[in-house]
């Protein structure tokens, strides 16, 4: 094996590892009944870094279905185009709306939000229509994620 | 860290403007909307005991929806691929 080739194994790796993450710390965000609203807002602060580095680590992938044209634009990537930018505003809406509508974490800052309708009804709502999109997320990038997740062990030898 | 934070200053930087874009049009929405404080003394949501799983079962469900709605849309996609593939 390259040293390209090791490289490109290791970036994967990161990749799955950093997906991996971020699925375990949605699904304890998405559950605040179960978590409690403390850890719920608390854990945001480190989701935040995690949903970036997820963004970042796919960025060529990103460049390249927003690059294609004419015959490329298959369905996929004309559904993944729309569909992951819904999901981006969704994530942006529901994580700022959380901080707006904070109970626990501005407060321990000394911030106290008013929290109005306007932001509580649209951290509900695009929290729970979030799930769902995130649902149909993984689907679509299922193949990716069978073909990858064998990865996430650490590379012995060069066979 | 430095250094992955400026090899990817770029998309950090898109990902970071464009947050901010969303943000900007969302409290737009709210100033016009003149939306009134939320009424949430004393109320809660968090669950105890062993009902506390309802939470996780809510996400379970509704994850498990969200990926059987985008069952259909793989088919196509699949479909898609295959006639492309008897093009070439």
């Amino acid at each position: 094996m390259t040293a390209v080739q090791t490289g490109k194994r290791a970036s994967i790796r990161t990749r799955v590892w950093i997906d991996i993450a971020l699925f375990v710390g949605y699904v304890l965000l998405s559950a605040p009944q179960t978590t409690g609203i403390p850890f719920h807002e608390y854990f945001t602060v480190v989701f935040i870094p995690i949903f970036l580095a997820h963004i970042v680590l796919d960025w060529s992938w990103i460049v390249r279905v927003f690059k294609r044209t004419g015959r490329e634009r298959s369905t996929e990537v004309r559904f993944n185009r729309v569909f992951d930018i819904v999901l981006f505003i969704g994530m942006v809406v529901v994580i700022y709306s959380g901080f707006l509508v904070s109970e626990s974490l501005l407060p321990d800052l000394g911030i106290d939000p008013e929290i109005t309708s306007f932001w509580a009804s649209l951290h509900n709502a695009s929290g729970n229509l979030l799930i769902l999109g995130v649902g149909i997320h993984l689907a679509m990038h299922w193949p990716w994620v069978k073909r990858n997740i064998g990865r996430i062990r650490p590379n012995r030898g060069t066979t | 860290m430095t250094s992955w934070l400026s090899r990817n200053a770029v998309p950090i930087g898109v990902v970071v403007f464009a947050a901010v874009l969303v943000i900007a049009g969302f409290e737009l929405l709210d100033a016009l909307s003149s939306s009134e404080p939320a009424n949430s003394e004393g109320e809660s949501d968090e669950l105890e005991g062993i009902a506390s799983i309802a939470g996780l079962i809510k996400v379970a469900l509704f994850l498990g929806f969200g990926a059987l709605i985008a069952r259909p849309l793989r088919r196509r996609v699949a479909a898609d691929r295959s006639s492309s593939n008897d093009e070439t």
